[in-house]
């Protein structure tokens, strides 16, 4: 009966009255299992407070209801919001971009930093932590052409074209308001509204509003976005069924750490929402759930356990 | 790195019709997490039969009334938070509402489930469960039921604290059998696992809570 596979149901089967009789004999007087069906017989007696129906539904009707005059609203004064286009790009490669500007105005922000800039057309950016913005001034009327490293949500000023290098290719959008996130490793675009062609060597995908597109090591998968905005600008970053070891690089850059992930963890997938507050509660955030012990050492590196 | 061309271009936005009579129409197939519960549409669609359709108010609000409170208990054993529970409830039967010319009937609770876990997994999760139930039955202080202090306020904060603290697939198939009085099988569909799986599970639970009973006993001699 040793290592027998029955065994790690055999409480579960016992307490469903559905054991065999030698192993029901195999129990038999035993007062434990006496003691424990008191306990769970007086668990079945517990109960969660009723729920409201009614509220329930009168709250749902008045979701409702909201929901038709935004869509009224949108129709009547939202002609501007036609012509405007959302886009979310995620762009990930190596960039040699050091390299490319001299002169050029400069934004760069740290760790759990962010910064709001307004470009000379009043087009506005907003950069996110551990990211690096630049542009000539001297052309900025000609090219509206910007270079980024990290990720920058853009609310641009209506004109001509408006683009953002970075090695992994030149995003360019008629619209108005796109995010552009550029570190090794991933390509990802999300369309918030209006619609967007993504080309990535021969593959090509065209993305509705709420769709988005992921290149990881240039394999395509796809995942839509109930959000208005970039999770970024809310305060978190969300994973949806990714590579642990993708979600700790990205842990890494943003709070610059340095976290030891064994290798036999790197492909558990990940999926949640992990705040931005701190290290501590982006952790815990991520291997809580994962059910993962970890260490932080006095010089801040973490272990996984 | 394999991405050498990216070329992104916006056109002009046509805005969506959002009324859901018209949502199949513009069915997202990237939609994963709601796939398997559509109708597909095929060359021809077919609407549902008006006595079964979602979108019918009566209908879907009878869904409401079988449904929602199941589903809370359930969110509840996840997030140990009741009105966290009740705010996904909510926010799934708006995505039902949004898509019900497309939800099967039969398959709405699957939808449900589904769509409300996905809301789950996307917020951030508090860092400790806590567990409150209503104890029916006072604390029994009869002497000849020889376990009567396992019944006591004292024994009973532990468990629910011992519960709380198990993980959360345990928690959940341990609650649902015993709170929603669900069988493993019943269990093992709604969770979309194995009953093999609910099995292990639940045993681990019991297993948690035999340690904690012979620790109390130990404790009291």
């Amino acid at each position: 009966m040793e290592n027998n596979p029955d065994k790690e149901t055999l409480l579960a089967r016992w307490l469903a009255d559905d054991l065999t009789p030698e192993e029901r004999k195999a129990i038999g007087q035993d007062k434990s299992f006496e003691a424990l069906k008191a306990v769970t017989e007086d668990i079945s007696s517990w109960q969660l407070p009723a729920m409201d129906i009614d509220k329930g539904l009168q709250r749902l009707r008045a979701a409702q209801t909201k929901e038709e005059k935004k869509t009224v609203q949108l129709q009547s004064f939202g002609h501007a919001m036609r012509i405007a286009a959302a886009v979310t790009l995620l762009i990930v490669g190596y960039v040699g971009w050091q390299l490319y500007f001299s002169g050029d105005q400069v934004y760069e922000t740290g760790i759990a930093q962010r910064l709001d800039i307004e470009l000379p057309d009043e087009s506005m950016v907003a950069l996110d932590a551990g990211s690096r913005l630049s542009y000539d001034p001297s052309d900025w009327d000609n090219s509206r052409s910007l270079v980024l490293h990290g990720e920058a949500y853009f609310d641009v000023a209506k004109g001509s074209k408006f683009s953002v290098e970075t090695s992994a290719g030149t995003v360019t959008v008629l619209g108005t308001q796109f995010n552009v996130r550029h570190f090794p490793g991933i390509l990802a675009v999300t369309c918030f509204e209006g619609s967007v062609q993504v080309v990535s060597d021969d593959e090509s995908i065209v993305l509705k509003p709420s769709d988005g597109v992921v290149f990881d090591e240039g394999e395509m998968s796809t995942f839509i976005t109930d959000n208005a905005l970039p999770d970024w600008q809310q305060g978190y970053t969300r994973f949806s069924r990714s590579n642990l070891i993708r979600v700790v690089k990205e842990l890494e850059r943003r709070f610059k750490a340095r976290i030891n992930l064994p290798v036999k963890y790197h492909d558990l997938k990940y999926s949640g929402a992990v705040p931005f507050t701190s290290l501590e509660e982006a952790l815990q955030s991520v291997f809580v759930p994962m059910e993962l012990e970890y260490r932080i050492d006095n010089d801040g590196n973490v272990s996984i356990l | 790195m394999t991405l050498n061309a990216l070329l992104c271009f916006v056109g002009i936005l046509i805005k969506q019709d959002v009324y859901p009579t018209n949502y199949h129409e513009d069915i997202n197939y990237s939609d994963e997490i709601a796939l398997n519960f559509l109708h597909l549409p095929t060359t021809s669609f077919t609407p549902m039969k008006a006595d079964h359709s979602l979108c019918e108010e009566s209908v879907y609000n009878s869904v409401y009334q079988e449904q929602a409170e199941k589903l809370r208990n359930i969110l509840y054993y996840k997030c140990g938070d009741l009105s966290q529970a009740e705010d996904l409830v909510h926010e799934s039967f708006i995505k039902l509402w949004n898509k019900c010319a497309e939800v099967l009937y039969d398959k709405v609770g699957g939808f449900l489930y589904t769509v409300a876990n996905n809301l789950f997994l996307d917020q951030i999760r508090s860092k400790k469960v806590s567990m409150n139930f209503e104890k029916t039955l006072g604390p029994q202080t009869d002497s000849e039921d020889p376990y009567y202090q396992l019944r006591s306020d004292e024994f009973r904060q532990n468990l629910e604290d011992a519960i709380a603290s198990l993980p959360e697939g345990q928690r959940e198939a341990f609650l649902m059998n015993r709170i929603d009085k669900l069988t493993y099988k019943e269990i093992a569909a709604q969770l979309d696992i194995s009953q093999t799986a609910v099995e292990k599970r639940i045993s681990k639970a019991l297993g948690r809570l035999q340690v904690l009973i012979k620790e109390f006993e130990n404790f009291k001699i």
